[in-house]
C-alpha cells in the first residue's frame, strides 16, 4: 500500500510538467486563455498543477495497486492501458459534458457552439444541472468564491 | 414551464447517459472484479467509491482548485496526455523501484 502511495506521488509530481507545457504552448497559439506573465500567476500555476497532480497521483496509485496484476500488458503497455482507463472516466467523460455545454462557459460562447446541437445536447442535458449545481454549491460553501452557475441556480 | 415532452426528454437523457457510461464502467470493472476487496454490498460500495473518485470527485475538485469553468475545461482538455504519462511513470516506478 505504501509503495503505491510513493509511486503515485512521484509519478503525479513528474506528470505536473505536462500541464505547464501544454498550457503555455496552447495559450501562445491562442487556443487557451493567454498567460499573464507575472510571479503571482506562475506561482499560482505551480501550486495548482503540482498539488492537484500529487494528491490525485496518490489516489490513482492506490486504485492501481489493487488491480495491478490484472491490467493486461507489461511496462509501457500496462501504463498506457491504465492511462486509457483514467482518461475515459476522469477526463473524457466530464469533458464531453462540458464541451456539449460549451456555450454556457463564459468566454467560450462561439468556440464550442457547434457542439450544442442534436443528440449531444439531448444526451448531456442532465449534466447541465448536476455538475454546475454540485460544484457551484461546493465552491460557494467552501471557498467563498462567486460562481456564475451558483448565482444562476 | 416543464411539459410532458421535457419530462420524456429528461428520462431518455438520464437512461441513455447512464446506460452508455454504465456499460463502459462495467466493462472495466469486469476485468478486475475478483481483485476488489469485500463481498456483496461491501464490494458494490467499493466499486461505487472508485467510480465516484474518477468520474465525479476528480473533475469537481479540479473545478474547485481552478475556480472557473473555462479554466477547468482547458485543464481537462490536457487531461488525456497527463493520464497516459502518469500511467507509464507509475508502472515504471512501481515495477522497477518499489515492487520487490
Amino acid at each position: 500500500m505504501r509503495r503505491g502511495i510513493y509511486a503515485g506521488l512521484i509519478a503525479g509530481i513528474i506528470t505536473s510538467i505536462i500541464p505547464f507545457v501544454t498550457d503555455y504552448s496552447f495559450s501562445t497559439m491562442g487556443i487557451f486563455q493567454p498567460w499573464q506573465l507575472g510571479i503571482d500567476f506562475i506561482f499560482k500555476k505551480i501550486i495548482i498543477h503540482i498539488l492537484n497532480n500529487a494528491i490525485w497521483g496518490i489516489i490513482f496509485g492506490l486504485i492501481l495497486i489493487i488491480f495491478f496484476d490484472r491490467i493486461p500488458g507489461k511496462w509501457i503497455k500496462k501504463g498506457l492501458i491504465f492511462g486509457l482507463i483514467l482518461s475515459i472516466f476522469a477526463v473524457i467523460r466530464p469533458t464531453t459534458f462540458w464541451f456539449a455545454y460549451g456555450a454556457a462557459i463564459p468566454g467560450y460562447e462561439n468556440k464550442f457552439y457547434f457542439w450544442r446541437n442534436g443528440w449531444i445536447y439531448c444526451w448531456c442535458n442532465c449534466w447541465n444541472y448536476t455538475i454546475p449545481y454540485l460544484s457551484g454549491i461546493l465552491a460557494n460553501w467552501n471557498l467563498g468564491t462567486t460562481s456564475v452557475y451558483a448565482n444562476n441556480l | 414551464m416543464q411539459t410532458i415532452f421535457d419530462a420524456i426528454n429528461q428520462l431518455i437523457t438520464h437512461v441513455g447517459n447512464n446506460a452508455f457510461w454504465g456499460a463502459l464502467f462495467g466493462l472495466t470493472i469486469s476485468l478486475v472484479f475478483d481483485r476488489i476487496p469485500g463481498k456483496g454490498i461491501k464490494k458494490g460500495l467499493f466499486i461505487g467509491l472508485i467510480y465516484c473518485s474518477l468520474a465525479i470527485f476528480y473533475p469537481v475538485s479540479t473545478y474547485l482548485t481552478l475556480g472557473d469553468m473555462a479554466t477547468t475545461a482547458e485543464y481537462l482538455r490536457n487531461g488525456p496526455i497527463d493520464k497516459f504519462v502518469y500511467g507509464i511513470l507509475f508502472v515504471l516506478i512501481y515495477e522497477r523501484l518499489l515492487r520487490k
